[in-house]
């Protein structure tokens, strides 16, 4: 296997909310599941995750609340605002164009 | 964005700043129920738990750093950074308290000034003028270029052909202000009072806020006692009384109607800066006494045609004008010209002020830039040197080094504050000459202790001659007899107050064609007026209460005895303007008194008995009082007002001013320049003279250890000063240089401001550059002798 991958920027965004699209969850909850979704290829570092929590919270995509745990603790849940779900769509669609593009020029073939 | 998510990020802010611990305690919880589940994982695989520990902090990287990051994003960011800035600027500028102030003041008073004069500025020259689409408002003035230099006022006559010109929408015309009496309720009082075309409302857009403007009818009889007052007389004289239109009211003793009154703040710019409170129709109905190549003495504004290009219409009226030349010009003016130019109302609205604030606009803005290079150039120099010679010593060379460049940066800023303080002290200098020769100018009268005012005698209840010559003996009568009064006279214009009466004088017997008939002032005067205003008799003697009734006495003024007989003797000698059936014979003369102001050359005068009559001449009903008095004019006013009760208690005086504030205020404008731009130049002086001082006692902290070498081996202390003051002179010279040659290329631009004095005055230029290099070489002293004084052993002891 291969080195994990380090993040194209901006695309943790897009990350968290996705994940906060399915349910809503804490942020040791999110850093468990990118790593399991994308089997270990997506490496975040663990301490990253909670600045790009506090700048969607406080640019007003997601919502925070205090509630327990599934082991009884009390946990910081995040959730999805409309306005995050909008920017979730555009920030999909973004990233549906990137990709596109990328991946028609590397898989160009020799003539 | 939408309300909640507002409201969501508002309480976030909220809690931020009131509940801070809190808000910190859960940034804490939330990153250590992370890694107390790492922990838990990492166990759960058979980690012992310290190691366990370990790793869950490696995979979360720096704590506090992540901490710092969360934070940033946080909405109360921005408030906690501005905190921190003011903190900051607070422990560093604290530090130098009394230092910091001074450059602030000196700040706000550079920023105030220049806020204080661009306000005039932007309020005087660039504000449109108050008038619906002020752009095609235009003053038409016209000359016979074979007569006049200058284009003038404009012949009611020639006015009357230009209304057909279709380059106009419209043209109005308007009288000279008079002064009338209104007697209602109350006081009798004086007013301003301006005739004008009744066009002149609808072409400047000016509705009334009572009643109506005027129409065209109220210029054809039976209209001309409709009037309009202005909204200040409205209030003061009749108490804003909403029933004031249709009223009745007595004006110069015969009664007016009110049919409107003006908005507030409403100004005819055409009437110049006098406030006209009564506005009534002028009619272009034929007077005997005009004539085509006479009589300029009406004010004419056109609003151009739309779409018509000022040249167009300027080309449009010329050709009118060559018509009116041909038609109407006969016998000796057959030959002369008529021209006529359109200047924009704004120009010449502000023609008069806009080269004097000008130079304000620019002294100020000189002295902020002088200030500023201070505070963002020089002042970081001082504060280093003040704050830490030693430690500039300690590291050596290296800050030497380090700050050549910055060295010559600086230089080059004192070179610059000098050049702009030296031009500024250099203008200032040039009006501070102008101004003394201004008050060394020859007056020809004795302005100490003489108290003047107005007055006129309504035409209805003075309509004889008897009457008023009676009225204007008794009063001076009466004045002379009153206690404190040395002599009394009356005039129809005083010295400093402009010209009135300009028409021509002709030696008797001769006839030369029109342009090389001699132009000169008339004045008409009582008994008394020219001792009153202490007017010395050169020769002959003066006009007395017995020249009346076809008297041809003149007194005439020295450049009118120069202009008409050269050197000769002119007693006896006889004259006439344009009726040489009566001449006039010349019986005493009298020094030149100015008449526009201090800075024209006085016109030649001759002065004439004001109750004169014959060939249908009449004695004048306006006139201005001067009156003697023996000391201080305190009581002047009152001895003035109950004389003139005493023989008519309707009549109000006007003007009230001693003699001493009309020359005072001839020259008001000017000593305001001169205190303004010589204030700025001074203090952007001592502004520059700190800048030299930094930047030296700078230059001389970071050279201490090489000055005490040269002196440990041997140099004298003499040599020692003369190579530091080299160093600080090196930029005053070039600075005082550069100000020096701007001065004179500004030279041109000042021309119309100075008096007497040339733009390039060697002693005005030689005392700026002394007084300048004394004050560079004063800052520059301090540094250089402490210098001098460098022990060797306290600098070696520093290193």
């Amino acid at each position: 296997m291969s080195k994990p991958t380090t993040l194209v920027q901006g695309t943790l965004d897009l990350l968290v909310l996705k994940m906060l699209d399915l349910q809503p969850m804490n942020g040791w909850m999110i850093s468990q599941r990118l790593k399991r979704l994308s089997n270990e290829v997506l490496q975040v570092s663990d301490g990253s995750l909670y600045p790009t929590l506090h700048k969607l919270e406080n640019g007003g995509w997601i919502t925070a609340e205090w509630q327990l745990s599934e082991n009884n603790r009390r946990a910081k849940f995040y959730s999805l605002t409309r306005l995050g779900t909008k920017a979730l769509k555009q920030e999909t669609e973004d990233w549906n164009r990137l990709s596109t593009a990328i991946a028609r020029i590397v898989e160009l073939t020799r003539a | 964005m939408r309300v909640e998510q507002w409201l969501y990020r508002m309480r976030l802010l909220l809690k931020a700043l009131f509940r801070r611990r809190d808000v910190e305690q859960e940034l804490d919880d939330e990153i250590q129920y992370h890694l107390e589940q790492q922990v838990r994982l990492n166990v759960a695989a058979g980690m012992p738990e310290d190691d366990a520990r370990r790793a869950a902090r490696r995979a979360f990287g720096n704590v506090e750093a992540r901490k710092e990051y969360c934070r940033d994003h946080w909405v109360v960011a921005t408030i906690d950074r501005l905190g921190r800035d003011l903190r900051h600027a607070q422990r560093t500028l604290g530090r130098e308290l009394s230092f910091t102030i001074g450059v602030l003041l000196l700040l706000a008073l550079g920023i105030g000034a220049n806020v204080a004069v661009f306000s005039i500025v932007d309020g005087v020259l660039l504000e449109p003028l108050p008038y619906d689409e002020p752009d095609r408002l235009m003053i038409v003035r016209e000359k016979i270029p074979q007569l006049d230099q200058n284009f003038r006022s404009v012949n009611a006559l020639h006015f009357g052909e230009w209304t057909a010109c279709g380059c106009f929408e419209e043209i109005a015309l308007s009288e000279y202000v008079q002064q009338a009496n209104l007697a209602d309720e109350g006081d009798p009082a004086r007013v301003p009072y301006l005739r004008v075309t009744p066009n002149t409302f609808s072409l400047l857009g000016v509705s009334p806020q009572l009643g109506r403007t005027l129409i065209p009818d109220d210029a054809e009889p039976g209209g001309e006692t409709n009037i309009l007052i202005s909204d200040r007389l409205w209030s003061s004289q009749f108490g804003s009384d909403p029933g004031i239109v249709g009223r009745t009211i007595s004006f110069d003793a015969q009664p007016v109607t009110v049919v409107g009154v003006l908005p507030p703040g409403f100004h005819h710019h055409a009437a110049g800066t006098a406030t006209i409170d009564i506005y009534g129709p002028w009619s272009l109905e034929r007077q005997s006494w005009w004539t085509w190549t006479n009589n300029y003495s009406y004010t004419a504004l056109a609003r151009l045609a739309d779409g018509v290009s000022p040249q167009a219409a300027t080309d449009e009226l010329n050709a009118i004008q060559a018509g009116i030349a041909r038609e109407n010009f006969a016998g000796d003016t057959a030959a002369l010209n008529l021209e006529a130019v359109l200047i924009p109302f704004h120009d010449w609205v502000t023609a008069q002020s806009r080269a004097g604030l000008y130079l304000l606009l620019a002294a100020v803005a000189a002295a902020v830039t002088v200030a500023a290079m201070l505070v963002f150039g020089l002042i970081p120099a001082l504060k280093l040197m003040r704050t830490d010679p030693e430690r500039a010593l300690e590291t050596g060379g290296r800050s030497a080094i380090d700050s050549a460049g910055r060295m010559r940066g600086r230089q080059a800023l004192v070179s610059a504050e000098l050049a702009l303080s030296v031009t500024l002290m250099i203008v200032a200098g040039l009006l501070v000459a102008s101004f003394m020769r201004l008050n060394a100018v020859e007056r020809g009268f004795d302005s100490t202790n003489v108290v003047t005012a107005e007055v006129s005698l309504p035409f209805v209840r003075y309509q004889d001659n008897d009457s008023r010559r009676r009225f204007w003996d008794g009063l001076r009568a009466e004045l002379i007899a009153a206690p404190g009064v040395v002599e009394a006279g009356f005039t129809s214009v005083l010295p400093l107050r402009g010209n009135f009466f300009g028409s021509t004088a002709i030696r008797e017997g001769e006839q030369p064609p029109a342009e090389e008939q001699p132009r000169v002032q008339y004045r008409f005067i009582s008994e008394g007026y020219l001792s009153a205003i202490g007017v010395p008799l050169l020769r002959g003697r003066y006009l007395t209460a017995n020249d009346y009734e076809n008297s041809g006495a003149a007194v005439i003024s020295e450049r009118t005895a120069r202009l008409l007989w050269g050197d000769e003797n002119p007693l006896g000698r006889r004259f006439h303007w344009n009726q040489p059936e009566l001449p006039f014979e010349v019986v005493g003369v009298v020094p030149d008194v100015p008449s526009v102001n201090l800075e024209t050359e006085p016109n030649p005068i001759v002065y004439r008995p004001m109750t004169a009559t014959g060939s249908g001449y009449q004695v004048t009903t306006l006139a201005s009082i001067a009156l003697r008095m023996a000391g201080q004019p305190s009581t002047g006013p009152s001895i003035l007002r109950r004389a003139v009760a005493s023989l008519d208690k309707d009549l109000a005086l006007s003007r009230l001013q001693t003699l001493e504030q009309i020359e005072s205020a001839s020259v008001g404008e000017r000593r305001f320049q001169l205190y303004l731009v010589g204030g700025f130049g001074i203090s952007s002086l001592l502004i520059a003279a700190l800048g030299i001082y930094s930047v030296l006692a700078y230059a001389v902290s970071v050279r201490h250890h090489e000055l005490a070498m040269r002196m440990a081996l041997g140099a004298r202390r003499g040599r020692v000063l003369a190579l530091v003051l080299r160093q600080g002179m090196r930029p005053v010279l070039v600075g005082i240089g550069l100000g020096v040659v701007g001065a004179i290329a500004l030279g041109r631009l000042l021309s119309s401001l100075l008096f007497g004095v040339a733009p390039t005055d060697a002693t005005t230029i030689a005392t700026v550059v002394a007084v300048t290099l004394t004050t560079a070489l004063l800052a520059s002293v301090l540094p250089a002798r402490r210098a001098a004084g460098t022990s060797v052993l306290r600098a070696l002891r520093y290193e």
